[in-house]
């Protein structure tokens, strides 16, 4: 790295920093409070934890862009894999690289395997009353699933198996489907009928968790081989 | 000060920190890297600069959760792109014009 880059980087860095930390420091107040509008709002909205609320009913359009994102990222990695990888050598061999073969790894993830799942259903249910729901739940599911491979285990070959492709896309479609669904009855968007909010966010938080788990893990899992190994 | 502020003023270092990073490294893993510590920053002063003087808000916290997925997400697929664009020229920098 030249002189020149490294003294412009710095000089931009700096400015931006005064510029930031001033608008930072004399920032306007706005003339409302969205926190109090929302706590007004909580009772209407099927659960009692705010962030939730705010995550899948007030704001949930961002959730339903959030799980397309997480799915575009996922089919692009899909298309991206290896091709020489993908055929030219069993399924199973694909991040071969990164199993460690280690019998204290494969029977602590045997032994994790149940906690693991046990805490992400927890996750899942605390949601709707305290900080918890589907993407802590699901991020614990991914982890789960990477211990599984990197411990050596079969997860199966993962662009091939029509039951990960279902799963991957199983949250993004219930999730739209609950979204315009109500259209059918005439009312807006993600607008659920207050009777049956609460259990309309519940079973989208539970498909949400499976997908977002498979999604992640579907990202670790298509990464190509590192290079330098195979030169 | 509130320690609200503080967040957000940390948050504002950070991301001057690493947009100087990302700009003086051409290591495309260093720039990651830096992109991510910048994101941090942004929700550092989101959440901050919202609750300052305030009650915890929950609407810039659900708003950064859901960053912070879209985030995991980008970070995974910019480094399966990394390891492609790798395999494929055995460069770590993208090619630049006043290399030339």
């Amino acid at each position: 790295m030249n002189r020149r880059r490294v003294f412009t980087s710095v000089a931009l860095s700096v400015g931006l920093a005064v510029m930031l930390g001033g608008a930072v420091l004399t920032r306007t107040v706005p003339p409302f409070d969205l926190a109090v509008d929302l706590a007004k709002g909580i009772p209407q909205s099927g659960v009692t934890h705010p962030i939730t609320a705010v995550l899948l009913q007030f704001r949930s359009y961002d959730t339903l862009l959030e799980i397309a994102v997480l799915l575009v990222a996922v089919v692009v990695a899909l298309a991206l894999r290896d091709p020489q990888g993908a055929h030219s050598a069993a399924p199973e061999s694909v991040m071969v690289d990164s199993v460690i073969t280690t019998p204290v790894l494969a029977s602590l993830t045997l032994m994790l395997l149940p906690l693991m799942i046990m805490t992400a259903v927890y996750l899942l249910w605390a949601g709707a009353f305290q900080p918890g729901g589907a993407f802590q739940a699901g991020a614990v599911l991914a982890a789960l699933g990477i211990l599984w491979r990197v411990s050596g285990r079969r997860i199966g070959p993962f662009a091939t198996n029509r039951w990960q492709h279902v799963a991957l896309l199983s949250g993004f479609a219930a999730f739209l489907a609950a979204a315009t669904s109500t259209l059918l009855f005439g009312r807006p968007l993600l607008a659920w009928p207050f009777s049956y909010a609460g259990l309309i966010i519940v079973a989208i938080e539970t498909v949400l968790t499976v997908s977002i788990g498979i999604s992640l893990l579907g990202l670790f899992a298509s990464a190509p081989e590192p290079v330098d190994k195979r030169a | 000060m509130s320690t609200e502020l503080w967040y957000a003023l940390v948050g504002v270092v950070l991301v001057a920190v690493s947009f100087g990073a990302f700009m003086a490294h051409t290591h495309l893993f260093r720039r990651l890297l830096a992109f991510n510590i910048m994101g941090t920053g942004c929700f550092l002063i989101l959440v901050g600069l919202a609750q300052h003087e305030r009650a915890p808000d929950p609407i810039p916290q659900a708003l950064v959760l859901t960053g912070i997925v879209v985030a995991v997400a980008s970070t995974a697929l910019a480094l399966i792109l990394l390891r492609r664009w790798f395999a494929a020229t055995g460069r770590t920098t993208l090619p630049e014009e006043d290399d030339a």
